[in-house]
């Protein structure tokens, strides 16, 4: 087969970048704030790739079942025994945990815990009156 | 584990591995194929279980709310929208249906790009065992395709990254068939046969002497169209035009693939077509490329395709429905959704146009100008609980004008 003559292949980092570029054209914009634009766009992109994920899982539970491994109805009957059911229960509250680490954030806040900016702590450590930095 | 069952036709979108593959399909792997099983499942949903609370919103809250503001109904599908965009539920069913389109446009760049070469090789391959492709370089690029990425596909279908690149057809091709939910069959051509079929049934009703020799296609794209017409009509020479270099050179390459032989594919603008003499073929048609033209060049599209039309040939368009005829403001607000959303900019204005003052203007007569509803509902793939999706289902509407003795079968 002839072979034409081809600049070398893209590498992962270009295709990642040229397949997440936006198209041309101000993106029109749905809701008045523009945090809430980016955050559903991520949410909508993490729904595509739990849905990408569960099929994968789909996969490999078919591909067991017919190698064997897994007989029909294995998972739906699976009972943990103790020690694995508390591991998988830790599991699942690590997960909601890193998810929520926002709203642990506000509540941390709201305790007061975080009230100084960093800027101000520098300032404070460094026995500075506060904003004399931004003003110099 | 799920029980084992024979499924004869979907209810939900069918798994991108029912797409049929061909000579330049691009591989996909296991994640690939799922995210696009994704932007397929989730479509489907968003069309069938919340596109239609547009018209509840637009009926219980923003149409109540602007009769109360202005005293009287809203007149355009400009008003409409403007009203509907301040609504919370179309805002989130907006911006839903946006990022669809989005992630379906990730993926598939993400899919040819990483097969890019391989891609542009077997193209090259189909064209150097078989004739039929003529590709200038020097054709300059409408700056009305030039500068639009249409369905907010980055490039859209011309960008070449590399040489002999055909990525943006492949994407556009593996795209296609999810964004329609599988709708236009295993091989995305389901308008291009309902054509063929038409104008078949209409050869048998009133015109057994159209034995069409030339057909000319202009914007030709991934070739989903003009396929089946050269399969229906193997004898006649098929020639089919596009801009785009890489699509003409998937197109070339899928339809050989395919075994369709009797199509010259030539790269070339619908706004030029000099290097054809006048009066040179049988049928002109085009589909779902009106709406690509700027207003410039629709007028100066049509009157070429009147000028290589024979005297009593066939001139064809295919398109959704235009604005007329009294469709509801509503109706238009909703079919007009991809000029603002996902890079259609001249869909809006190209849809209320006068489209039988544009084809009479080319030279038509009033009482040849002729409509029909063609639609893909014997498709395996479509149902009626999909709901109704403004601009992208498969019942579409042929526009042109036929001159005869005897009497056209009308069906708009």
């Amino acid at each position: 087969m002839t072979r034409r003559e081809t600049s070398d292949p893209l590498s992962p980092t270009q295709i990642s970048q040229l397949a997440n570029a936006q198209p041309q054209g101000k993106r029109p914009a749905y809701f008045a704030d523009p945090m809430v634009e980016q955050l559903y766009a991520m949410t909508m992109s993490m729904m595509a790739e739990l849905a990408t994920a569960r099929e994968r899982i789909d996969t490999l539970e078919r591909l067991l079942e017919k190698a064997g491994v897994l007989a029909a109805g294995d998972i739906e009957e699976f009972v943990p025994d103790a020690l694995a059911g508390q591991e998988r229960q830790q599991a699942q509250t690590e997960l909601c945990a890193r998810i929520l680490r926002p709203l642990q954030q506000q509540v941390e806040a709201l305790e007061a815990r975080n009230e100084r900016s960093v800027a101000a702590m520098a300032d404070r450590l460094s026995g500075k009156e506060p904003g004399s930095d931004e003003r110099a | 584990m799920k029980k084992q069952r024979r499924i004869d036709s979907y209810d939900v979108p069918p798994p991108v591995t029912e797409a049929q593959a061909h000579g330049v399909y691009p591989l996909l792997n296991h994640d690939e194929r799922a995210r696009l099983n994704f932007v397929a499942a989730c479509n489907r949903v968003v069309t069938s279980t919340l596109t239609p609370g547009n018209e509840l919103a637009y009926e219980r809250q923003v149409r109540p709310k602007f009769i109360a503001e202005h005293q009287r109904e809203p007149e355009s599908r400009h008003e409409v929208r403007r009203a509907m965009n301040a609504n919370p539920f179309h805002q989130l069913w907006s911006a839903t249906r946006r990022n669809l389109m989005e992630i379906r446009q990730q993926t598939g760049a993400a899919i040819v790009l990483r097969q890019i070469d391989d891609l542009a090789t077997r193209a090259y391959n189909f064209s150097q065992e078989h004739s039929g492709r003529e590709l200038d370089v020097t054709l300059p690029l409408p700056s009305y395709v030039a500068e639009v990425d249409h369905h907010c596909m980055p490039g859209s279908y011309h960008r070449e990254l590399t040489s002999g690149d055909v990525s943006p057809a492949a994407n556009y091709d593996i795209g296609f068939y999810v964004t329609t939910g599988g709708t236009a069959g295993p091989l995305n051509d389901a308008a291009g046969r309902a054509i063929a079929n038409w104008v078949n049934e209409v050869r048998r009703a009133s015109r057994p002497d159209f034995q069409p020799k030339r057909i000319l296609d202009i914007g030709v794209a991934a070739g989903h169209s003009v396929v089946p017409i050269a399969q229906s009509f193997p004898e006649a020479e098929v020639t089919a035009l596009d801009v785009s270099a890489p699509m003409l050179r998937y197109a070339h390459a899928r339809a050989h693939s395919l075994g369709v032989e009797n199509v010259r594919f030539m790269q070339m603008s619908g706004e030029d077509l000099s290097r054809f003499p006048n009066d040179h073929f049988d049928w002109v048609q085009t589909s779902f490329f009106l709406h690509e033209l700027s207003a410039r060049a629709l007028p100066a599209v049509l009157r070429e395709c009147r000028r290589v039309l024979k005297p009593g040939g066939l001139p064809l368009h295919l398109e959704q429905p235009q604005y007329d005829n009294g469709m509801p403001v509503f109706e238009q607000f909703m079919r007009d959704w991809d000029a603002y959303n996902n890079s259609e900019p001249f869909w809006t204005a190209m849809h209320a146009i006068d489209l039988d003052a544009a084809l009479q203007a080319t030279g038509f007569a009033q009482g040849d100008l002729f409509r029909a509803r063609l639609t893909a509902t014997a498709e395996p793939n479509v149902d009626e609980q999909m709901g109704q999706d403004f601009g992208r289902e498969p019942v579409w509407h042929a526009y042109g004008a036929w001159s005869a003795d005897e009497e056209m079968a009308h069906d708009a």
